[in-house]
């Protein structure tokens, strides 16, 4: 198949219901060819050799997908890593996490409001974290040597990427302290997160998309690899119950991660998961990942460090499985990996995608809720593909609205899904 | 699952733009992400942007491993 459709992408058709007569509500198509059996590619090969081609198949999170497929191997194989080692890998991937926000920020989020895109805040934000990675790789994550870290350079590092984002977002560190303040914040200030946010409260749309989803809930490597191992195709619809029961339909990404946040718990007992609370969610992930870096940071410098190379395993003959997770900006991701005399034989993951554009998960039942006919047609499809942004899909996607009256997609039924 | 897919620049154009060959598929694309990038170098793409330029080494790796997969059956869902 051609290079330029493997990576799939992901259509969503809205039917808006006739306003007078039987149905006013919104239908909703899902039509994903996203591949989610990319880890077939990595069966047969050893292990180091897959590991290599991990976080070369990923743009945007190269460095969760190979923490991830690291910590799988590391349990499969029985070889825990040093927990100083984890935590400069906690680093990493979230550093990639702020990177990942602020393209948001600075690209997709502009792009709905008509305004220019600010590719230099990215330029900006992706200096601060490759001088992170930098101090690490050169250190506590070069394999060959394992030195200790400089706790004055990596603590430097961090000063920097956090007058960066404070340069980018005046006044956001204060406005996440509190409601009033969030709200003062929003509508006096300039950055692109403060007019998404006015744009979004002018409108009404703060509830929008508000629906029964769940946060996902903190589930354990052990927890995934149980669920992949089990199904093949729970990587592609996953479900926090099973086929008989399947439960919740759950939600990733910093919404459901900043639930304990008294902003985010304020927002949402006022507006559900709609609009206002996610975006507000990843708002404060990208003024508050600077402090997780200094948490990781300090559990790192609290431990000693291997001080010498990971022994490692005897690649030619180690047979077990293992899986792992990492938080990428999107949400929990998890790897599976079977491995018998030294060679790949099954590989398994889950995207946070999955669970967010999932037939029946938060962005379908989101827009399930949205009721058409009694506004501005054009107005919904704004607001839709603001949900989409606010869920952040992983492959490129295209909201299509047919004219009333249009039958349900093929073999969807008449549901208001 | 954001996917690097690697693509080759084709044309340099003004404004920091470049035209990429990806898979047979030529795309316009912004060069405002990566510096001195250079005709036949491979950049990955996201959303209209470079992302990164790759060495020719692991562009080649990329993509003999993306030839392996194969095309996946559409999901349809309600």
């Amino acid at each position: 198949m051609a290079t330029a459709t493997l990576e799939g992408a992901l259509t969503i058709r809205l039917r808006i219901g006739d306003p007078v007569a039987v149905d006013p509500w919104l239908h909703v198509d899902v039509i994903s060819t996203r591949n989610t059996r990319l880890g077939r590619l990595l069966a047969g090969r050893p292990i180091a050799e897959a590991l290599a081609l991990v976080p070369l198949l990923f743009s945007l999170c190269g460095c969760a997908q190979g923490v991830a497929a690291t910590r799988a191997v590391e349990q499969a194989t029985q070889t825990p890593a040093d927990p100083a080692i984890e935590a400069a890998r906690d680093i990493l991937v979230a550093g990639e996490r702020l990177e990942s926000h602020i393209w948001q920020a600075a690209i997709e989020w502009p792009r709905r409001l008509g305004l220019k895109p600010s590719p230099p805040d990215i330029v900006a934000v992706r200096t601060g974290v490759a001088a992170l990675r930098q101090i690490l790789t050169a250190s506590m994550l070069n394999p060959m040597r394992r030195d200790p870290v400089d706790p004055q350079a990596l603590q430097g590092a961090i000063d920097r990427l956090e007058a960066t984002i404070a340069t980018l977002f005046p006044g956001l560190g204060a406005a996440v302290a509190t409601p009033s303040s969030w709200a003062t914040w929003a509508r006096s200030a300039d950055p692109p997160g403060a007019q998404l946010i006015r744009r979004i409260q002018d409108r009404g749309w703060s509830d929008f998309g508000r629906s029964d989803t769940i946060p996902l809930p903190e589930l354990s490597a052990a927890w995934f690899g149980t669920r992949l191992a089990a199904d093949e195709g729970f990587g592609a619809r996953p479900l926090i119950g099973d086929a008989t029961d399947p439960g919740p339909r759950a939600e990733t990404g910093p919404w459901a991660r900043q639930q304990a946040e008294p902003l985010i718990a304020a927002l949402t007992a006022q507006h559900g998961n709609g609009l206002l609370p996610r975006f507000a969610a990843r708002l404060l992930e990208i003024v508050t990942l600077p402090n997780t870096l200094r948490g990781h940071a300090a559990r790192m410098l609290a431990k000693p460090g291997p001080g010498s190379p990971a022994a490692g395993h005897d690649g030619d003959t180690v047979t077990g499985c293992g899986a792992g997770i990492a938080d990428t900006a999107r949400g929990r991701l998890a790897h599976w990996v079977s491995i018998a005399d030294g060679r790949i034989t099954d590989w398994r993951t889950v995207a946070p995608h999955e669970w967010n554009f999932h037939a029946d998960g938060p962005l379908v039942r989101g827009l399930r809720g949205a009721r058409a006919g009694t506004g501005d047609d054009d107005d919904l499809m704004v607001a839709a593909d603001l949900l989409v942004a606010a869920l952040d899909p992983c492959v490129p996607c295209t909201l299509e609205r047919c004219d009333r009256g249009t039958p349900a997609h093929p073999g969807t039924g008449n549901n208001h899904a | 699952m954001c996917l690097a897919l690697p693509a080759r620049i084709v044309a340099l154009l003004a404004d920091d733009e470049a035209v990429v060959d990806l898979g047979g598929v030529h795309k316009t694309i912004s060069l405002a992400l990566v510096d001195d990038v250079a005709l036949g170098d491979y950049v990955i793409i996201h959303t209209g942007y470079a992302l990164s330029r790759l060495d020719p080494a692991e562009a080649a790796t990329t993509l003999a491993l993306i030839s392996e997969a194969q095309a996946p059956a559409p999901v349809r869902s309600r």
